[in-house]
């Protein structure tokens, strides 16, 4: 070990150790204490610097909570109080003192001191709820990045702000100056709380018919949201968590005489969401037709009555109305069997991302989508044929009927045609004798990539055998 | 006890004498690794097309002529997959990338690769911190460290991210975010506030994770093509 390498070395213990004690110290009791004197009776610089040590401490600084809520209220320095509300977020703690005193900062005349405290007040989320009628007051606040904190931190509180939002929707656009942006991120959050926010569904579909098109859009995303599947309830267990003021807890059992089957009730909200969707494929406004279309592809089968309508988009001008359109396709599996043709012809459309969602299709499709692959890879298409290639490839093991026109093409004169097939018969695992005797010759290809991939494929073929 | 610290003093020289031997240091332009969100809000579904769409844009011509283009040196390259404090794994260890052969190579390890971590909570903190040491300790040098953390939700386990992403910057790593607004349409401000950072840090949104692939590749092509500061 030469002179540089010891010195590193030592250098390298050193700090190891100096940060593993310093460590041990810095949550310790003692430490804190020294800190919050040195909030106290230091210099500017130091008691900022004290302040973002405390915050990056996390909850063992919990006992400097109160110091640091002295400082935001009383200190008047910008900076210092900025880093405090910082270091409180990042602490999380004592949400009885420090969300108090958050609130109280909403009302500052400085409009960082309000951006900060409701972006930190976002941490606490149903901790917070009091803050509700203080945040809903900042809606109009003069500074947008205080407006959006806001109504993120809202966004967040659960269905507790629900009726606050709904509320702010219904006005007038007339009532205040900005209202128009209000109702419009409010609507945003109603879906940002999902299902539950479904007590606003008849709201959000009265919005998707209204004359203004971000208006419509943005109703539509939310109607989407709330709509979701997964989270939507099933069945409610009324006023079993009193946390949840406007949606009660869902619950999935049924072992209770107050459980109510909400199954037919979801149906038929389902039911309406998904005709909002269906209505808006059609509107003048290329912005809310892509909210529509992009809405669907989380409804499965159910948009299946919007079939013609869309493989007239998948050739739209657009290149994200053509995509969309196609995870659609892809979202209804092995059902959107009727349109692999065009699928298959997506595969050679210009846009990358379009054809990638094409391969995606084909691949939820699974195996019914393989002899309209084999039948066009004899077309020997520039951009189609690599791309079928690709999606025997995610196919995998569905697409071993596609064994013999992938051997032929481990003989094609392209490179990239040899590596791509040589890949496919990889994934596609049928280890027969004449599969591995072809990819063998290619493990002396002058190509790089064909070889590797040969070499690769042959490898995973070995672990069937 | 004299005796037992100079035996563990030697012991320690020992290991560090075989690590500098045994190991040789690799150059490249850009050390990558790309932070995967596993947690239990992301299905089997949503896994696929993550990984699926990491080794789709690996394939794309433009993202190998970036490499190619970014300073002779290749790129280094490693997925981890993440999702509560406790719960990360680092998949198929550490690739140097430096034309399409190599890309094709690491795109068939990403699309083959099983989702390791079944869910838990999200900690981004947790997550971060994993990528750090996996950046420290690699064995490979560059001028250019980047994580690049996709995800649908805000930390819910663990510290926050805020002090991490700090630690990150002060060690010359660049954090980068690609949020998937799946569950959470207001994350793009949380990951801007207090996940992302560093030289030339940047955010991309994907809606959903169906428009994972087209932002990946984006993504891919920003943080590669990005000149040598």
């Amino acid at each position: 070990m030469n002179t540089n390498n010891l010195i590193k070395f030592v250098i390298n213990f050193s700090f190891i150790f100096f940060v593993n004690i310093s460590l041990v110290n810095s949550a310790s009791y003692e430490f804190i204490k020294q800190k919050i004197i040195e909030l106290r009776e230091g210099d500017l610089q130091k008691r900022i610097e004290t302040v973002q040590i405390l915050g990056s401490l996390s909850s063992n600084a919990n006992f400097a909570i109160a110091e640091m809520i002295n400082i935001l209220k009383n200190d008047e320095n910008h900076e210092l109080r900025m880093q405090v509300i910082r270091a409180l977020e990042r602490i999380g703690g004592q949400a009885n003192l420090t969300v108090p005193a958050l609130i109280e900062a909403l009302s500052d005349k400085d409009w960082q001191i309000r951006w900060s405290a409701a972006g930190a007040l976002e941490s606490f989320g149903k901790k917070a709820a009091m803050a509700v009628p203080e945040l809903v007051i900042l809606l109009r606040d003069d500074e947008k990045f205080v407006r959006n904190a806001a109504l993120s931190t809202l966004g967040k509180m659960g269905s507790i702000s629900v009726l606050a939002m709904m509320n702010e929707v219904e006005r007038s656009l007339s009532y205040s100056e900005n209202q128009l942006e209000i109702k419009i991120m409010c609507i945003r959050s109603l879906g940002a709380l999902g299902a539950r926010a479904v007590i606003a569904v008849p709201l959000l579909i009265k919005q998707a018919q209204s004359d203004n098109p971000v208006i419509r859009r943005d109703a539509l995303y939310a109607l989407r949201r709330v709509g979701r599947g997964t989270t939507f309830p099933g069945q409610i267990r009324w006023l079993a968590d009193p946390d949840e003021l406007v949606w009660p807890t869902t619950s999935t059992e049924n072992n209770s005489s107050l459980d109510i089957d909400f199954t037919e009730a979801k149906k038929q909200v389902m039911g309406v969401i998904i005709k909002a969707h269906l209505d808006a494929i059609s509107d003048p406004d290329m912005e809310v037709r892509y909210a529509a279309v992009k809405g669907l592809a989380d409804f499965g089968l159910e948009s299946m009555p919007a079939k013609d309508r869309l493989i007239i988009f998948m050739y739209d001008e657009d290149p994200l109305i053509r995509r969309v359109a196609i995870d659609v396709f892809a979202s209804m599996g092995p059902d959107a069997v009727d349109v692999i043709p065009d699928l298959v012809s997506a595969l050679g459309d210009f846009d990358v991302n379009v054809q990638w969602s094409a391969i995606q299709a084909l691949r939820l499709i699974g195996k019914e989508s393989v002899p309209e692959l084999i039948y066009m890879l004899e077309y020997d298409e520039e951009i189609i044929t690599p791309n079928i290639l690709r999606t025997f490839a995610e196919l995998g093991p569905l697409a071993s009927d596609a064994t013999e026109v992938l051997l032929a093409k481990l003989k094609h004169t392209n490179p990239e045609y040899r590596a791509l097939a040589a890949e496919a018969l990889g994934e596609i695992r049928n280890p027969s004798k004449e599969v591995i005797r072809s990819l063998n010759l290619l493990l002396t290809d002058p190509n790089k990539n064909v070889m590797q991939s040969a070499s690769w494929s042959l490898k995973e073929l070995e672990k069937i055998n | 006890m004299g005796y037992i610290s100079k035996n563990i003093i030697i012991f320690m020289l020992f290991l560090f004498i075989n690590k500098n031997l045994l190991s040789q240091e690799i150059n490249v332009d850009l050390e990558l690794v790309l932070a995967v969100d596993v947690s239990s809000s992301v299905d089997e579904k949503e896994y696929q097309l993550q990984v699926r769409g990491i080794a789709a844009a690996f394939r794309h011509p433009d993202v190998v002529s970036a490499i190619q283009a970014s300073g002779g040196n290749g790129i280094a390259v490693a997925m981890v997959q993440w999702s509560d404090n406790e719960e990360q794994s680092l998949v198929g260890g550490w690739h140097v990338i430096r034309d399409s052969a190599d890309a094709a190579e690491y795109a068939r390890i990403i699309r083959r690769s099983p989702r390791i971590i079944p869910g838990g909570q999200t900690s981004i903190a947790g997550a971060l911190s994993f990528a750090i040491d996996e950046i420290e300790n690699n064995n490979i040098n560059s001028s250019r460290r980047v994580i690049d953390v996709s995800g649908d939700g805000r930390s819910n386990n663990g510290i926050h991210p805020m002090s991490i992403r700090d630690n990150a910057i002060d060690n010359n790593i660049t954090i980068n975010g690609l949020v998937i607004l799946n569950e959470e349409p207001f994350l793009g401000g949380y990951f801007e506030r207090s996940v992302i950072g560093g030289h030339g840090a940047f955010m991309m949104v994907a809606e959903d994770y169906r428009d994972y692939a087209a932002m990946i590749l984006q993504k891919l092509l920003r943080e590669i093509g990005l000149p040598v500061s």
